[in-house]
């Protein structure tokens, strides 16, 4: 069951209210949430302040990083003649970046688009790893190479807290609250219960 | 009891507002206008990049993210 609401912007806030005390208790409330929005039926969520075009930088483990996290959603009719609205996601996009430089390529990086480009046949759900100095990331597979920049391995649907998850366990980033594995637990249960068809 | 949760700043503007910012930003980054700098960036170049996935938020916000034409061979 997706999220729907009488209003459109009861939808938007509806989703408001469910990450923000998801994003507080992982990577801290010092990390706001730029809400974008034509005023209409679209709104765009960006987690840094409005010019941080890569992000946050975050602490870890492993050195600091710059994490950007971005979803562009609309609503629209439930059904042709309803009085509901029901959010849809038109885009995800997480990634990790070395740097702030604003033409550097994300390392990492998590994508859906629901409306891929004419011509692109790639799955919309997919993962990239970016080049390094401008230089591919390579396999060596048979007698040539992966360019694993130009793969976009498929995921399926990745959810925020998957990504954040990984920041905090794969990626070194201290978790900002000490109940975070119950949040990030409850937080996919009301998901998938709540807002979405899907099972897993 | 509520949880903690984080700060939200609303930015609301026009269509034709969030595609002067997608100009503004395409002029400042790569010296070109957004839609052209747009149709780049939907064909691959700047993959991955900051710049690309910020214009394409505010192509999204200004309604200019319609399926382009499928291209000539």
């Amino acid at each position: 069951m997706p999220i729907t609401g009488r209003q459109p912007t009861e939808c938007f806030n509806t989703f408001r209210d469910h990450l923000g005390p998801l994003l507080a208790a992982t990577l801290g409330s010092r990390h706001a949430v730029v809400l974008r929005n034509d005023g209409d039926h679209r709104r765009q969520l960006t987690l840094g302040p409005p010019n941080a075009l890569a992000g946050v930088k975050l602490d870890s483990s492993r050195g600091s990083f710059h994490f950007s996290m971005k979803q562009s959603l609309e609503v629209v009719p439930e059904r042709e003649g309803s009085k509901l609205w029901r959010l849809k996601t038109r885009e995800y996009r997480y990634a990790i970046y070395a740097t702030d430089d604003e033409l550097a390529e994300a390392l990492l990086r998590w994508e859906y688009i629901a409306e891929p480009p004419a011509g692109k046949t790639w799955c919309k759900h997919h993962f990239q790893i970016g080049r390094l100095d401008r230089k591919a990331v390579t396999l060596p597979f048979n007698s040539g190479a992966l360019d694993l920049n130009r793969l976009h391995t498929p995921t399926g649907f990745v959810l925020v807290e998957y990504v954040l998850r990984f920041l905090l366990t794969d990626m070194g980033v201290k978790p900002a609250s000490v109940d975070w594995e119950t949040v990030l637990e409850d937080s996919q249960e009301k998901f998938f219960k709540e807002f979405s068809g899907r099972t897993s | 009891m509520s949880r903690p949760t984080v700060q939200f700043i609303d930015d609301t503007r026009t269509a034709g507002e969030w595609l002067r910012a997608a100009d503004e930003l395409s002029q400042r980054v790569i010296h070109m206008d957004a839609r052209t700098a747009y149709s780049r960036v939907r064909e691959g170049e700047y993959e991955g990049t900051p710049f690309a996935a910020e214009l394409s938020s505010l192509m999204f916000l200004a309604g200019e993210d319609k399926p382009l034409p499928h291209a000539a061979e």
